[in-house]
């Protein structure tokens, strides 16, 4: 005979009678989003560096990291808006991801699915389920520091706006070669490959954002009847189904699947930006498919 | 990034011919002292773990506590946790195992032991009573479509096994009894919160009672255990969670209630 | 051992659904209601009830009235019913389905937002209100919250072993049992006992039921001196699973049927069409054809026969086996894959697909479910009063399963969770009033209690070599399927009398071994000394009813007997003797008879409905 504390609730880090590989997923996900977090980070800092060849944009392509392209760091630059970062911005923070990045960061990083994946990875809280953490005592889950995650609502409403933003550039990225001073859709209408990877950027980040367990909520998820007269919002209806239902349907609908959402959007987004750096500093050139 | 499971150790290495000996590695014991006590069954096809935990009791030991009812996954008594994973042991079939690697039995070990395989799951009860109760409009008809049971309807689906709350580690590493509800009983809120002629307002419940849902950190082993596939995450946890943060947090919501005032 | 004792005006055993109405309408009497359960709330059998609440709601077809429930009741049960609790029944069902959806129940709607209703068999008219085919569990979890919300107390995992009367021995005075997680003797002091123990399926090796289905309540109430009813009458479910072994006998709902589903041999035929009783003969479909389109929604097309009653197509799906036509695993297909499209199965049925996907890896959208007869339910049970439903011990109540007479020869599927409901509700006002007015608590004589402790022990004191509790067990279940099962005869009735009786003399011998804490072995000790002593009482009172009817099948006998029809067998003991005597059934009130016999006719002309 033993104790049964130490046959049964031996709270040692990473203790279980678990006998699969259970350590799989969060390794997995360790690297995953760190080399994200790696790749982002250098590609935040490179425009600082290397004020010449920013990398951020091709033509009429403009990489997600850096869009909207508020200021630019060249003056060659199609897409910023106005023009060189002013004179008194400081040279060490001169990248224009600097200024747009934090929204769709946190849109991640308050995102139902992250905090998953990275309070299990990184935070080992807990690293598998059934797998102990090694920890008993301090923990306050989202009360106390993790409270800001509460934020995540208004992170998609700005997230929403990115959503504009990008599909605005994919749609852009189909248009070539404006003469200098005349808008955008003066230039021809060719297809190049950096369309395509724009438009399928935008495509998955409007799967990922419009899968959002806030929007969910907030477009119909709020709602406890979507058909009862006794409803205070129904009142003096007939019993039938609001609108909402449908809109609220639609987004579970991307919400079911919003963990595979959210790691090919993410995937996409850093191979958007990579394939834009690559064909602007002419590592492999961008083909055009069609010519209108 | 599929949420799915497996605690098995392989099931392609499944027998082909019956019977088969399983060995099992059961806890035995108390609250204080225990150990494992190996047992060899014989299995035909089409076995579950409860079956051989039975035929144990049946034929070898007559002492080996377990706890059981329906042996048809609806009743959720026979929660145990299996190579390590709470599961319910007339769900969990044979063949999905390797007869060459003895499997653990284990009780679910959130709970006070009470012997063997069974636990102490009272403190759920207690939880349960500290939710309001249904709460209609005192007026209502009760008329509505079927489009609206749908979300109460697969919360009512629990069948109170609590593997959820065995598995959760808010109460299994960090013992939060007396702060925290447990995924069962969000479900539990939810499968009220989202009745069609429900009025009640949980939040304050969720938030600062028993509830205490922003413990939760939203890590999904509740739904991975559920044997009745309840998305306890995202459809009663996250909702409540928002629902909270309508309450509490929200800007159009402070606006609201400044209003009211 | 020290003696813990409670007290509260009320007391009722189990908390299934009959168990918890009656706690909830006893606590609104006002009066202080303990429940006792021998496993953990919300896990009584109640929660496997798939199919429905039969209740007269009219809410899909309105030409549907508490008259037309009653009819099919009593036709149903072959006219054996208590025609007094099936009109309370009839009457009251609707109501009880509405107390359910004020206290929360999430039922299925029809289209204009109201409780929606399906078929079932030997119901005329759509007729059960649902919740998918989780209706059970729903129902449970409804009034679990109610009683909880009402503070009722729930002694979770108590065994009760006998019931205990007052010194003149005629009045109820309280209950005696023990903590299962303990091994501790209790006694409960109360006011008024209800008994809702639920049925006895465990005497059988194929059932539907969980290891505590035992008799506990009639085998208790025989032996304090009450009287058991229509112990005949055991149902078994035509359509249990047969395959893999270890979940032989669970139950496949008959909303499978209702929705749909067809049964088939193993030469592809509908032979439910062979199997059309006369009483049906002109009431169900009798082609193939006409049976479609009753399932496409044609109403003026007769319902499929694979919704006659279940004692009908039991004994058919019996007789295909037993004729060589039988399913690899020795039963019947039912398919409901060919009849209706995925999305509606997964739709009506979840709880079958889960069921078995998980437990036979059969997808039923996509192949046909092997099913055979399961022992499912006892018509028979405590006598009651069929308005306070006390028993003829003042004090003593039974409701439910446990309780007998309103279902007569054959139960309809939807009527027992309507029966508890209705009945449940019933005794809780009844007993919780009269409690009310009582001043003080019975007395228990101290011998009483002390020869209750003894008792408890007895399995602790045998020598090893005594009897082995699962072994006798097995060879209950044994006899009864040999002897006892769906169809009897006399030579057989008394060679498993005979057995029986022996096994019960040997119950004495019983051993357990260890500590007394979560002990299966002698907890199995009390559940057999109950099981045996109803398994008794249904052999003897099958030996007595010389005629086929229902569910009870005397190959000997094999058509209903008229004056037989006219009575019912009643089972009480004495000095440990079994004693069979018979009382005539009450006429029904003059309203009720002439629609009896109208029916009738209208049944003989061969007229659609």
């Amino acid at each position: 005979m033993q104790s049964t504390k130490d046959l049964l609730n031996n709270y040692d880090f990473g203790s279980t009678y678990r006998v699969d590989r259970w350590w799989s997923q969060p390794i997995g996900v360790f690297i995953g989003l760190s080399l994200f977090v790696i790749y982002g980070t250098a590609r935040l800092l490179y425009p600082i560096f290397n004020p010449s060849a920013p990398g951020i944009e091709y033509g009429s392509l403009l990489s997600p990291f850096f869009s909207p392209l508020l200021f630019s760091v060249s003056s060659e630059s199609h897409h910023a808006l106005f023009g060189l970062f002013p004179t008194f911005w400081p040279e060490l923070l001169r990248s224009p991801a600097i200024l747009i990045l934090w929204a769709p960061l946190g849109l991640r990083l308050t995102c139902y699915y992250y905090r998953k994946a990275y309070y299990r990875a990184f935070l080992r809280d807990p690293p598998a389920c059934a797998v102990s953490e090694g920890r008993r005592y301090k923990y306050a889950g989202e009360t106390r520091l993790f409270l800001f995650q509460n934020l995540h609502r208004y992170f998609v409403y700005l997230g929403i706006i990115f959503i504009c933003v990008l599909t605005f550039d994919a749609i852009r990225a189909l248009f070539w070669h404006a003469p200098a001073g005349s808008p955008f859709w003066e230039g021809d209408i060719e297809l190049h490959v950096g369309t395509l990877i724009l438009g399928l950027n935008a495509l998955l980040l409007s799967g990922y954002t419009f899968g959002c367990h806030s929007l969910r909520y907030l477009v119909g998820g709020n709602s406890r009847c979507f058909s009862c007269v006794s409803n205070p919002e129904n009142k003096g209806k007939d019993p039938t189904i609001s609108k909402r239902y449908t809109i609220w349907k639609i987004v579970s609908s991307l919400n079911v699947n919003h963990s595979t959402w959210a790691w090919f959007s993410l995937f996409m987004v850093a191979f958007t930006d990579f394939y834009v750096w690559m064909v602007s500093i002419g590592v492999w050139p961008d083909i055009i498919l069609l010519k209108l | 990034m599929s949420t799915e499971i497996n605690t098995s150790t392989t099931s392609e290495s499944s027998p082909s011919v019956y019977p088969v000996n399983y060995t099992f590695r059961i806890f035995r014991g108390n609250d204080n002292t225990g150990e494992f006590i190996n047992y060899e069954v014989a299995v035909e096809e089409g076995m579950v773990i409860l079956d051989a935990i039975l035929s144990i009791q049946e034929n070898q030991d007559t002492e080996l506590a377990v706890r059981w009812n329906c042996k048809s996954g609806r009743c959720g008594s026979c929660g145990m946790e299996i190579n390590g994973m709470p599961k319910l042991a007339c769900m969990t079939r044979l063949s999905d195992f390797d007869p060459k690697i003895p499997i653990t039995v284990t009780p679910m070990k959130t709970f006070p032991v009470l012997k063997d395989l069974v636990s102490d799951v009272s403190w759920n009860y207690e939880v349960n009573k500290t939710i309001q109760p249904f709460t209609p409009n005192e007026n209502s008809d009760f008329v509505y479509q079927q489009e609206d049971i749908e979300r109460s309807r697969e919360f009512r689906k629990c069948i109170e096994c609590f593997l959820c709350q065995d598995v959760c580690h808010v109460i299994r590493e960090h013992d939060k009894k007396d702060s925290f509800g447990g995924p069962r009983f969000f479900v539990r809120s939810a499968a009220l919160h989202f009745h069609p002629e429900d009025t009640a307002d949980r939040s304050e419940w969720l938030k600062e009672g028993q509830g205490g849902i922003g413990h939760c950190n939203i890590t999904r082993c509740c739904t991975d255990v559920c044997p009745e596939h309840i998305s306890i995450t995202d459809n009663a946890i996250i909702p409540q969670k928002e629902y909270v943060v309508d309450n509490y947090y929200s800007i159009w919501g402070w606006i609201k209630k400044q209003f009211n005032k | 051992m020290t003696l813990q004792i409670y007290e509260h005006d009320v007391i009722i055993v189990g908390a299934g659904g009959a168990g918890l109405s009656a706690a909830i309408s006893a606590a609104e009497q006002g009066v202080d209601v303990g429940v006792v359960c021998k496993s953990l709330l919300g896990k009584a059998h109640t929660v496997m009830a798939e199919g429905g609440i039969a209740a007269s709601l009219g809410n899909v077809v309105q030409d549907d009235d508490w008259r037309s429930h009653f009819l099919d009741t009593m036709k149903g049960g072959w006219g054996l019913n208590d025609p007094k609790m099936a009109e309370i029944h009839a009457m009251e069902s609707p109501e009880r389905v509405l107390d359910l959806e004020r206290w929360g129940a999430v039922f299925d709607r029809t289209t204009d937002g109201r409780i929606s209703q399906r078929n079932f068999g030997g119901h005329r008219y759509t007729r059960l209100a649902h919740v998918g085919d989780r209706t059970g569990l729903e129902l449970i979890r409804t009034l679990q919250d109610k009683a909880v919300s009402l503070g009722i107390k729930v002694y979770m995992e108590y065994t009760i072993t006998e019931i205990l009367k007052d010194s003149t021995g005629k009045k109820m005075a309280g209950a005696f049992g023990y903590w299962r997680v303990t091994g501790l003797p209790v006694l409960f002091r109360a006011k008024k006992i209800i008994l809702a123990t639920g049925g006895s399926g465990m005497a059988y090796r194929v059932n539907s039921s969980s290891w505590e289905y035992t008799g506990d309540g009639p085998a208790m109430a025989l032996r304090v001196g009450a009287e058991l009813v229509d112990m005949a009458f055991v149902q078994f479910h035509p359509t249990g699973m047969v395959w893999p072994l270890s979940v032989k006998g669970t139950l496949v709902t008959e909303g499978v049927r209702g929705e749909g589903g067809v049964l088939k041999n193993s030469d592809g035929e509908r032979f439910m069409f062979n199997y059309i009783p006369d009483a049906y003969v002109g009431s169900i479909a009798d082609t193939e054809e006409e049976a479609n389109r009753w399932a496409a929604g044609d109403a003026s097309a007769r319902p499929p026969p694979e919704l006659l009653t279940r004692d009908v197509v039991a004994r058919a799906i019996l007789n295909e086996v037993v004729e060589g036509r039988g399913s690899e695993h020795g039963g019947a297909y039912l398919d409901i894959a060919s009849q209706r499209p995925t999305e509606f199965i997964l739709r009506k049925l979840p709880a079958m697909y889960h069921q078995f996907k998980e437990l036979a890896g059969i997808d039923i959208t996509k192949e046909p479910m092997e099913v055979a007869p399961t022992c499912h339910y006892m018509m028979g049970g405590i006598r009651v009063d069929p308005e306070t439903q006390e028993t003829c011990i003042s004090g003593l109540y039974a409701s439910g399963e446990a309780a007998g007479g309103l279902h007569g020869a054959n139960r309809l599927g939807g009527n027992s969770l309507s029966d508890l409901l209705v009945f449940g509700n019933r005794a809780g006002i009844h007993a919780g009033e009269t409690a009310q007015k009582m001043k003080s608590f019975p007395k228990i004589p101290e011998k009483h209690i002390e020869s209750a402790i003894d008792h408890l022990s007895f399995p602790f004191n045998n020598t090893s070599s005594g009897e082995h509790p699962f072994q006798l067990r097995d060879e209950l279940q044994t006899i009864m399927e040999e002897y006892v099962g769906i169809k009897r005869d006399e030579e057989g009735l008394n060679k498993g009398i005979k057995e029986l009786q022996k096994l019960k003399s040997r119950t004495s011998n019983l051993v357990a071994t260890g500590s007394p804490s979560y002990n299966a072995g002698w907890q199995t000790c009390f559940d057999l000394i109950n099981l045996i002593d109803v398994s008794l009482a249904i052999a003897y009172s099958a030996l007595e009813r010389k005629e086929s009817r229902g569910a009870h099948t005397r190959i000997d006998f094999p058509v209903p007997s008229d004056s037989l029809g006219k009575i019912k067998f009643i089972v009480s003991l004495s000095s440990d003797k079994f004693n069979i005597s018979n009382v005539s059934i009450p006429t029904p009130r003059k309203e009720l008879l002439s629609m009896i016999k109208k029916d009738q006719t209208k049944q003989k002309s061969g007229g659609k409905k």
